[in-house]
């Protein structure tokens, strides 16, 4: 395709405008519109695209900027809706995690996507960041079984609050952050996941939803794993942010680098810093001491939130304009989703949920 | 009963000798023998050198005729050695976990009840002045509880050897759970109901699986999790987690401020507290904190032996004033069934429900 690609985009919060800048900053796309419900009263958008056209009906602006390409950024439960007429009206679609609410309708999104042979893509934004990359290609040295240890706990306040609590009307924060994690660990066993166990609590009375929650998972190779999520302000910042992976041969972690603190929990781009990977071999000699020593790596190329999203939109246009197949990434959307929605389901039984 | 209680240690390994050095210390205790299989070979600190050794219970019970009997060996002998103590009329102490099955623990339970004599099991958390305090602290936290606790060990070296040895009888999950375990009962004050486990076995050099992670449900709402891995591919990222969350806040032991904790496999640095940090939830008009965290430095804090020193305390006091151990012994039997449970369901790949 040697025309630029136009996208209109939907949802203009904390990640609605990171990859409108993307899309304004990048030649091979075309900005041609901004919709939200409330963005005629938005007084606070990025200077950079405060001039493009905006919308506040998602019929009229599709109507009016007939865009090849729809950005959906807005809350999860108007992804199928908006996800289903950008496919019917013939557009690709990059949409944020997680895909939707239910796994029916995550599934009926991918189903839309083929039958149109659009090409459909989700913000799974540790997919394109180098030290994520690595810290997965790292973890396929250590053996198996592997014991995935991960989980981002936010103690928030103030603004950040409100921004949770916002979410926590759709989702959980096991299930609106977990899919990341899960599908890191998915990558790493490359294994069937076939059993989730979870537990939950709802530690506020500001919000209707559990606040607080930790899964267990297997897979099919052995390999176990268990992420946790919380927010609010109760929440401990003690191991709040744990991304550690053992295996026979030892561990892969990523850690702040020594003599520094981690950013505060509830700092965005300290979510996705990562500050250095720390690898430790278990070999011993024959007097059970360790044959090697710890190494720690820099991670030089430190992409910022807005750089990550960017590197997401480049992977979106090359899927457009040179056909990539986008099967495994459909696949792993749809996977990660099902594992904590079973995770939600099984806080609800009090039984383990087994995976199809 | 006179007030010189006689006492046979048996096992003189790490606990054994901790607990042995305690009753030596004391007036209230005299030491009629050691006694352990390999005991002639054995390196024991100087002031248990003169004590009578034996290789052979039986026959150290027979001819030492002790009032009490202080059992800190494998748990697998456990239920065996306090059987025949409370069949030779004698009080009992014995080390966590209290046996290896839950069939055992209540045997020997019975067995202490029906001979009406004194059982104390090594719940060594229990006699620790900040323990006690972080217990407190979480009672005020609100329900639910979210209780997040481990003791991960990167252990190399003769530590390595133990932990194998160890893992001969029993997992991490169940030897070192039992009193995180025991401390979230006591924290909720409610009825475990549900347990779920995960495990693997990471090293070939070991009989179990050397890692394991538990949740648990109780009937008031409140959740934990503990976890345990033992081996030299273990990671010491988020190895000691000792945190409570409630709807009021949090509170913590964590390392004091600008100190790292000591090795994940030093004894010591196990029991070793820091300082307790409080936090609070309460918020102001616009969201914000109305209190700063609280770090309460924990300056009274006993060394392992200390601890030990408490608990034959605890144990010499039951014995002469008959201290009611009803909920002690129940405690230890229930604790030791939630982590038994936990194995139980990474075996079967289900949920667990107590009863």
């Amino acid at each position: 395709m040697a025309d630029k690609v136009k996208v209109l985009v939907v949802g203009v919060g904390n990640m609605g405008r990171s990859h409108a800048l993307a899309y304004h900053r990048m030649d091979g796309f075309e900005l041609v519109g901004l919709m939200s419900p409330s963005i005629h009263s938005r007084s606070d958008l990025p200077t950079e695209i405060e001039g493009y056209p905006k919308f506040a009906d998602f019929d009229e602006a599709m109507a009016a900027t007939r865009p090849d390409s729809v950005s959906i950024n807005s809350y999860t439960d108007t992804h199928k809706q908006y996800a289903l007429k950008a496919f019917d009206a013939n557009c690709h679609v990059f949409i944020e995690k997680p895909l939707a609410v239910t796994v029916a309708d995550a599934q009926e999104i991918v189903d839309a996507a083929k039958a149109r042979n659009r090409k459909l893509m989700v913000g799974y934004i540790l997919r394109v960041h180098p030290a994520w990359q690595r810290f997965i290609a790292e973890s396929k040295k250590l053996g198996k079984p592997l014991v995935m240890r991960m989980n981002l706990n936010q103690q928030s306040k103030g603004e950040a609050w409100a921004v949770h609590k916002a979410i926590m009307t759709d989702h959980t924060p096991l299930t609106d952050c977990g899919v990341h994690y899960v599908d890191v660990m998915c990558q790493m066993t490359e294994a069937k996941p076939v059993r989730v166990h979870g537990i939950g609590a709802s530690l506020s009375d500001e919000v209707a939803i559990q606040n607080y929650g930790h899964l267990h998972i297997e897979f099919d190779d052995g390999s176990v794993g268990w992420y946790e999520a919380g927010c609010g302000p109760m929440m401990s910042e003690v191991a709040y942010f744990v991304k550690d992976v053992v295996g026979p041969k030892g561990h892969v972690s990523i850690v702040p680098k020594t003599g520094t603190e981690a950013a505060s929990s509830d700092s965005m781009d300290s979510h996705i810093q990562t500050n250095l990977l720390l690898i430790h071999s278990a070999e011993l000699d024959d007097n059970d001491n360790f044959v090697n020593e710890d190494t720690w790596s820099s991670m030089a190329d430190e992409p910022s939130h807005d750089d990550l999203c960017q590197r997401e939109q480049e992977v979106f246009y090359t899927a457009i304009s040179e056909g990539t197949d986008l099967t495994e990434h459909m696949d792993s959307a749809l996977s990660s989703l099902k594992i904590v929605l079973a995770a939600d389901e099984s806080i609800k039984s009090g039984e383990v949920v087994h995976l199809s | 009963m006179a007030t010189n209680v006689k006492v046979l240690v048996v096992g003189v390994g790490n606990m054994g000798r901790s607990q042995a050095l305690a009753y030596h210390a004391m007036d209230g205790f005299e030491i009629v023998g050691l006694v352990s299989p390999s005991i002639k070979t054995r390196e024991l600190p100087d002031e248990l050198a003169g004590y009578p050794k034996f290789t052979d219970y039986d026959a150290a019970l027979a001819d030492a005729q002790p009032d009490a009997v202080s059992i800190n060996t494998y748990p697998d002998s456990h239920a065996d050695l306090a059987l025949k103590a409370f069949d030779a009329d004698c009080h009992v102490f014995m080390e966590k976990p209290i046996a290896t099955n839950a069939a055992d623990a209540e045997k020997i339970v019975g067995a202490a009840r029906a001979k009406n004599r004194k059982l104390v099991v090594g719940y060594i958390l229990r006699v620790h002045p900040a323990w006690q305090e972080f217990i407190r602290q979480a009672q005020g936290l609100g329900k639910p509880l979210v209780m997040r606790m481990n003791l991960n060990q990167q252990s190399k070296g003769e530590a390595w050897g133990w932990h194998r040895n160890l893992m001969e009888s029993l997992t991490p999950l169940v030897d070192c759970g039992v009193h995180y375990v025991d401390v979230m009962c006591q924290m909720t004050g409610a009825k475990p109901v549900r347990v779920h486990g995960i495990g693997a076995k990471l090293s070939a050099d070991t009989k179990m699986q050397n890692y394991g992670h538990l949740h648990v449900e109780f009937d008031d709402g409140s959740v934990g999790w503990y976890e345990a891995g033992w081996g030299p591919m273990m990671s010491e990222v988020a190895f000691f987690v000792k945190d409570v969350v409630g709807p009021k806040g949090h509170v913590s032991i964590v390392p004091k401020t600008g100190s790292d904790a000591a090795s994940s496999d030093n004894i010591d640095s196990h029991t070793q507290t820091n300082s307790l940090l409080v936090h609070s939830a309460e918020l102001d008009d616009n969201d914000n904190f109305v209190n700063e965290d609280t770090w309460i430095s924990m300056a009274d804090e006993p060394g392992h032996d200390d601890l030990c020193y408490r608990e034959q305390e605890v144990f010499y006091k039951a014995i002469t004033e008959g201290t009611d151990l009803s909920e002690h012994m129940d405690s230890a039997v229930n604790s030791l069934k939630i982590v038994l449970a936990a194995d139980e369901s990474i075996k079967l790949g289900e949920v667990v429900h107590m009863s």
